[in-house]
Order: structure tokens, then C-alpha cells, then sequence
């Protein structure tokens, strides 16, 4: 699975810390990633697997690419 | 006309699409990074009425990417400095003033008069209250955000043909704590990243008017410009979908800086309570050309003077105010270690508000 983080998340996600194979759902992840990096409670993710918003109950199954976006802010 | 011909003779544009533009009104909240840009194209491209909103003045710091501002605009307000560059750029656009901060009254009161709104801030207060108010009155409106070396924007609110219509509160419901996401000029922004992104909102925002159908809907675009990489993510309308004002009073009632995480319940106890005794010193950190200027005994001393100038602070009480509360913080974070003895407290909010409060206590 390619995993791609966008914005602030390359700052606090160490990809390497993360065994991105083997949850089963989003949420599942989501909860490995906030105990992790507990910067992340304050800092929401959209998840998104094939260029597409998946909810927190998405089963991560065969999927080629995820993607996590946080919010940006302007300039 | 001439001067738009080459629009013209673009198929599908023509006569027609170029009446389209000048029949077209667009609000543009922020005169910055993003707001520049597209103000820029709109106006060169023709489009009948342009509002700038922004309560914010030229900081030297904003040159090396907004590129309408020169180094005799600092201190002066973007969107007075703005108005009179555009006007110049074509005498054919009608430019409106709104040299002040969005807030939820202003919001409800201006929108209406327009047709798309443009989020070019870079506050999650503003953007969420753009969002609400801007479906509450069913607006379409175009959205820019940047991070360092990144970009996205997206058009919300917006369909065609009766298609499903989709909100940044569909793809983040709820904010982050605004400290968390740092802005340009917390973390820093490679200049041409707002530049470009910005053309890019222009670019929808024309295309929506013009070719409705080639609008990539509910997609959110985004580009890495150190590594050229784009993506693209489609946003899903949310069925769990969380509470959001939803009318008029709603909105006027829904403290969106709080909600964002910008200050928190003891700071906002504390405004207002102990801030305008007899024996505080009042400092204003902002350049002397700022507008409104403070109707009360003050002394003015600018952010940057003020470590040379330290010494002038020869009282017990010193409470720091600036135009938005982002220059007093830091005057008071400054003078916190080399003041000890004194007692320092800053506005934290617009100078507006600090006026009527004074006026009031």
C-alpha cells in the first residue's frame, strides 16, 4: 500500500513507526495514529483511499493508495 | 471590448461569456497571498463588480509574494491599496472597500450582495463562518489553502444540472486547533506556492461562470510545487454530518473563534475586565499610517521600535494594542522577560472592538 501524507502530517507521522498493512478498518488506524502522535487529537485527517474520501468504517482491504490530508491554512 | 478580445475569440467564450463576467459580482475575503492573484486576473479579465475584504495592513514581510503591494504600501491597508492598484489596472471594474475583518454580522449583511465569494483568508474561523454563511444563502464560493511548498483549492457549494452540492464541512466537519495548523507567517511559505495556487482559484472561479461543465465538482485539487506532484481527492457528501449553525442566528450567536481553537475560555474571561484602569499605560504597536487611530491617551510605539525603545515603558501597567491582536501578543510576549516588575497585558482582539469597548467602559 502506497501512503501518501499532505500538509502537517509529514511533520508529526513517522511513516516508519506505522505498520500501515495491518489494520482493518480506518478507524482502527485513526485510534494507532492519535495514541502514536498525540498531536494528532487536535488535528483532524480525511482519509482518502484511490483519490477518494472514505469513512472511519472503510475496511483497508487491497487498497493500492492511501492518502491522509489535514486541513491548510491560506496565506 | 478590445481589450478583452482574445477572450472573445475563444470558442464557447465570445460576446456572450464576456457580458457573463461583467454581469458578475465576486466578494474576495483576504487581500494576501491568495486574495492578490485573484483579484489581479478577475479584474484584468473584466468582471463587472469586485468586493476586497480584509482588515489587515502591508507588512514588509508580505512583498516577496504579494505582488500588488511595493515597499511604499507598507503600513498602509491592503484593501485601500488594492482598490486604487485595480482601479488603475481597468476603469471598467467597480472596486468596493471593505477595509475590515470578516465577522458574522458583516458576513450576513455583505454576501448577499454577491454573486460567488471567495475564501482567500487564512484564519479556520473565517473559513468555517464563510462556509455556513455562504450555505445558508446558497452561494456558490471558490476556496485556496497553502502549506509551505503546498497548495489545494476546491469550488463548494456548487452543482450542476441539480448534481449533489458538497461543502468544506463535508471533507473537515470539524476544525483543527487553529495553533496546530500554523499559517504563512507562523511556518513559513515559498513565495510562488499563494501565487500560483491563487491563479488556480481565479482559473475555477472564471471557468465556473463561463464552461459550468468542465468544473471538476465536489474534487478537491491539490499540488506539491517542490516535487510537481498533483492529486486529486473527490469529496463524499457526509451522512454523519455534525452540528453546524444553520441560520441566520446561529451564526450570529456561534462564537467561530472559540470553535477554532483561536482563544480560550480564560483569555475571553479575562478581556475586558481589568484592561481599562486609570493607571494603564497604553501602547500602540501598530505603524503610525493605521487606521482607526485609538481615541484614548496612548503611546505609539511600533512592534519593531519597541526593543529600542523599552525603556519608555516606565510604569507599573502596560497594556499592548495593535490592529488584530496578533502584534500585541507578540509585544507582550517580548517585554514579558525584559519587564519583570511590570504588569503586561495585550488586546486580544481587532482594534475595533478594543475602541467600542473603551468607549463603552
Amino acid at each position: 500500500m502506497k501512503v501518501l501524507l499532505f500538509g502537517i502530517l509529514s511533520e508529526h507521522i513517522q511513516t516508519s513507526k506505522v505498520p500501515w498493512e495491518s489494520f482493518k478498518t480506518v478507524k482502527e488506524l485513526e485510534s494507532f495514529l492519535m495514541e502514536q502522535f498525540p498531536v494528532l487529537h487536535n488535528i483532524p485527517i480525511q482519509f482518502a483511499v484511490n483519490h477518494q474520501m472514505v469513512s472511519s468504517d472503510f475496511e483497508l482491504k487491497n487498497v493500492e493508495e492511501l492518502a491522509l490530508m489535514p486541513p491548510f491554512s491560506g496565506g | 471590448m478590445e481589450r478583452y478580445q482574445k477572450h472573445i475569440s475563444l470558442p464557447g467564450f465570445g460576446l456572450e461569456g464576456q457580458e457573463i463576467l461583467r454581469n458578475t459580482s465576486v466578494l474576495i475575503i483576504g487581500a494576501g497571498g491568495l486574495g492578490v492573484p485573484v483579484m489581479q486576473q478577475l479584474t484584468a479579465c473584466g468582471v463587472g463588480t469586485i468586493g476586497i475584504l480584509d482588515g489587515d495592513s502591508i507588512d514588509i514581510s508580505n512583498l516577496h509574494r504579494q505582488l500588488l503591494y511595493t515597499e511604499q504600501d507598507v503600513g498602509k491597508s491592503k484593501v485601500e491599496v488594492a482598490a486604487q492598484k485595480l482601479q488603475q489596472m481597468n476603469s471598467e471594474v467597480s472596486i468596493k472597500k471593505y477595509p475590515f475583518f470578516l465577522k458574522a454580522e458583516n458576513a450576513l449583511e455583505i454576501f448577499p450582495h454577491y454573486d460567488v465569494i471567495v475564501d482567500a483568508t487564512d484564519r479556520f474561523d473565517a473559513r468555517y463562518l464563510i462556509n455556513d454563511v455562504c450555505v445558508l444563502l446558497q452561494k456558490v464560493w471558490v476556496y485556496g489553502a497553502v502549506f509551505q511548498w503546498e497548495g489545494q483549492w476546491a469550488v463548494w457549494n456548487f452543482s450542476v444540472n441539480s448534481s449533489v452540492k458538497t461543502t468544506y464541512r463535508d471533507l473537515f466537519p470539524k476544525p483543527p486547533k487553529a495553533t496546530m495548523i500554523p499559517d504563512c507567517n507562523a511556518q513559513g511559505v515559498f513565495a510562488t506556492v499563494p501565487v500560483i495556487t491563487g491563479y488556480f482559484m481565479a482559473n475555477e472561479l472564471i471557468k465556473l461562470l463561463i464552461y459550468p461543465n468542465e468544473i471538476s465538482l465536489n474534487m478537491l485539487s491539490y499540488l506539491n510545487f517542490l516535487n510537481n506532484k498533483s492529486h486529486t481527492l473527490t469529496i463524499v457528501p457526509r451522512v454523519d454530518f455534525t452540528e453546524a449553525p444553520s441560520s441566520s442566528k446561529e451564526i450570529l450567536d456561534f462564537d467561530y473563534s472559540y470553535y477554532c481553537g483561536y482563544e480560550t475560555k480564560i483569555e475571553k474571561q479575562k478581556g475586558g475586565q481589568e484592561q481599562f484602569e486609570k493607571d494603564v499605560l497604553i501602547v500602540d504597536v501598530r505603524q503610525p499610517e493605521e487606521f482607526p487611530k485609538l481615541p484614548v491617551k496612548c503611546l505609539q510605539i511600533p512592534l519593531a521600535e519597541l526593543p529600542q525603545r523599552i525603556h519608555e515603558l516606565n510604569t507599573k501597567k502596560v497594556l499592548f494594542v495593535c490592529q488584530s491582536g496578533i502584534r500585541s501578543k507578540k509585544a507582550y510576549e517580548l517585554c514579558k522577560t525584559l519587564l519583570p516588575e511590570t504588569q503586561l497585558d495585550y488586546f486580544a482582539g481587532h482594534v475595533e472592538q478594543f475602541i467600542k469597548k473603551y468607549q463603552h467602559a
